[in-house]
């Protein structure tokens, strides 16, 4: 089990989205996106992307394309076209929101984009050819409050959102023009635009930090603030779902949360180490270990730094009892981890993934 | 307009499908949870008694944390407080934590909801040392995620 771990100063990170080689990561800090050059032992800042006058709250880099999506608490959303040059040029989209934009997330055939909002809508952003510019159609019901966090399944058309209304819902944001009609899933046979195809709360509620499609996209997870990670197999459209799964933890809400498989899944938040997830339908789900334990990192360290430790007290203060005064968390993520995203996988299992947090810190875990 | 507070305008009202009304706010689990008379919360009251009065504590502890009354008048939920803080109160300290590690986690998240609601009535200054070291215990097995828990749950007792 390593980690690599990476300081790019104090200011906290919201999201970041490395590029399909890994070569480049996209920051959203502050006002601003910072793009790095990852090839180096330590990452070197390339250029700044700066166009919003709020804070970024999400960064998205296309697979395929490169393009950019970043949006901000300014209530606008821009589109990073690459040139050869290694310059980007920005195109402002249409959002029509009158509340900051909270998340951006491009679809995996990378059409469109959802960007979640704090105007209880959820703006989903096509390519207008004719127009030559990004327009939006909003999903409004029944969405109470703002959208926290947006994810897309697999197939391009529907979309899971976490909300701070505390429910989790699975829309569809199917656009006539730019999608072919999708195949019939366990969640909806025909699913015209704005279709809710499942509504889901956690027991104890809290908002809804995060949510996510497993990768088959057949069964939907997310994370709320009381601590729990919920997990819902539907049966079929317009059933109630065939199981909700929750696990209530014992540890602080978790913000963001990846699954690494069909029966894994990766959460991190407030108690700035991932912890992984594991079960099934039928077995239910618990937690399966943590990684980056800092119960297990305070056992190390206690027992490397004993002697180490007695000596320098006993010069210091001139008593062997070490009264730590070390003030850092056991833990590599000294605050918050805001964002977890896939960094590499291996036999259909993320293998390894990519953290950002509060403290500025990027680190990458073996999972 | 100028000696208008513009910041306490409620511009939400304006918008009426931005009014969230309080029973938009109940969660689904106790929606359809019928509330429970005065009566019914008495003689469940009693029967704890009676199984505490038989040295029952575990069970007496985990009947009442078992339904608690959320969709109930205010009366009925004191009432059931008191039962809870009589409990709570005639464990002796040395037991507490055998009888936590018997409840269900569910249980546990109940009972910090009124252990909580416990310390903000001033009927219970008396027993504050009782609650906090319930509390203590409490804290041990589940962790803060039973705190945060309580804080974003809207199934109030």
């Amino acid at each position: 089990m390593s980690h690599s771990s990476q300081s790019l100063g104090h200011v906290p990170i919201a999201d970041h989205s490395f590029s399909a080689d890994r070569s480049t990561l996209a920051l959203a800090r502050d006002i601003s996106v910072e793009l790095y050059d990852t090839s180096g032992p330590k990452y070197s800042l390339l250029t700044s992307l700066t166009g919003h006058d709020k804070t970024v709250t999400a960064v998205d880099i296309a697979p395929n394309s490169g393009r950019i999506v970043t949006c901000s608490q300014d209530r606008n959303a821009l589109v990073w076209e690459p040139a050869a040059d290694g310059t980007y040029k920005p195109t402002l989209v249409l959002l029509r929101i009158n509340r900051a934009a909270t998340y951006a997330r491009w679809s995996p055939d990378e059409k469109k984009f959802a960007v979640g909002s704090g105007a209880r809508a959820i703006a989903v952003c096509y390519f207008e050819e004719e127009n030559d510019w990004w327009v939006s159609r909003h999903i409004k019901k029944p969405l109470r409050s703002t959208v926290l966090s947006v994810a897309w399944h697999p197939n391009s058309v529907l979309l899971a959102a976490g909300s701070t209304d505390s429910h989790a819902r699975v829309f569809s944001a199917y656009v006539k023009d730019i999608d072919a009609r999708p195949s019939p899933t366990v969640w909806g046979e025909r699913v015209p635009f704005q279709t809710l195809c499942g509504d889901f709360v956690s027991p104890a509620g809290g908002w809804v930090h995060d949510a996510a499609f497993s990768p088959s996209g057949n069964a939907v997870a997310f994370v709320a603030h009381d601590s729990s990670l919920t997990i819902v197999y539907p049966s079929a459209p317009e059933q109630p779902p065939a199981a909700i799964i929750t696990v209530s933890t014992t540890l602080l809400p978790f913000v963001s949360m990846l699954w690494l498989s069909e029966s894994e899944i990766v959460a991190a938040g407030h108690d700035c180490h991932p912890v992984v997830f594991s079960g099934s339908e039928q077995r239910g789900w618990a937690i399966d270990h943590a990684v980056d334990d800092p119960q297990q990192a305070k056992k190390n360290v206690g027992k490397e730094n004993s002697a180490l430790n007695m000596f320098r007290q006993m010069d210091l203060k001139g008593t062997p009892t070490s009264a730590t005064e070390d003030s850092s968390l056991a833990t590599i993520h000294q605050n918050t981890i805001t964002k977890l995203r896939e960094y590499a996988s291996s036999g259909g299992r993320v293998s390894k993934i990519s953290s950002t947090g509060v403290d500025g810190k990027v680190v990458i875990f073996s999972v | 307009m100028a000696n208008v507070n513009f910041r306490r305008i409620n511009i939400d009202i304006l918008e009426p499908e931005n009014n969230i009304a309080p029973e938009d706010l109940i969660p689904p689990s106790i929606a359809n949870l019928p509330p429970v008379s005065v009566s019914e919360i008495q003689s469940f009251g009693q029967s704890i008694r009676s199984a505490l009065s038989r040295g029952d504590h575990a069970g007496a502890l985990s009947a009442a944390l078992a339904n608690p009354p959320y969709t109930s008048t205010e009366e009925v939920k004191s009432i059931h407080l008191t039962t809870i803080l009589e409990i709570l109160s005639t464990v002796k300290s040395t037991d507490i934590s055998k009888i936590v590690e018997k409840l269900s986690s569910d249980e546990r998240d109940t009972l910090f909801k009124y252990l909580y609601k416990g310390m903000s009535v001033p009927e219970s200054h008396g027993i504050s040392g009782v609650l906090l070291a319930w509390h203590e215990k409490v804290t041990e097995v589940s962790g803060q995620g039973s705190i945060v828990r309580y804080l974003s749950d809207r199934r109030v007792v």
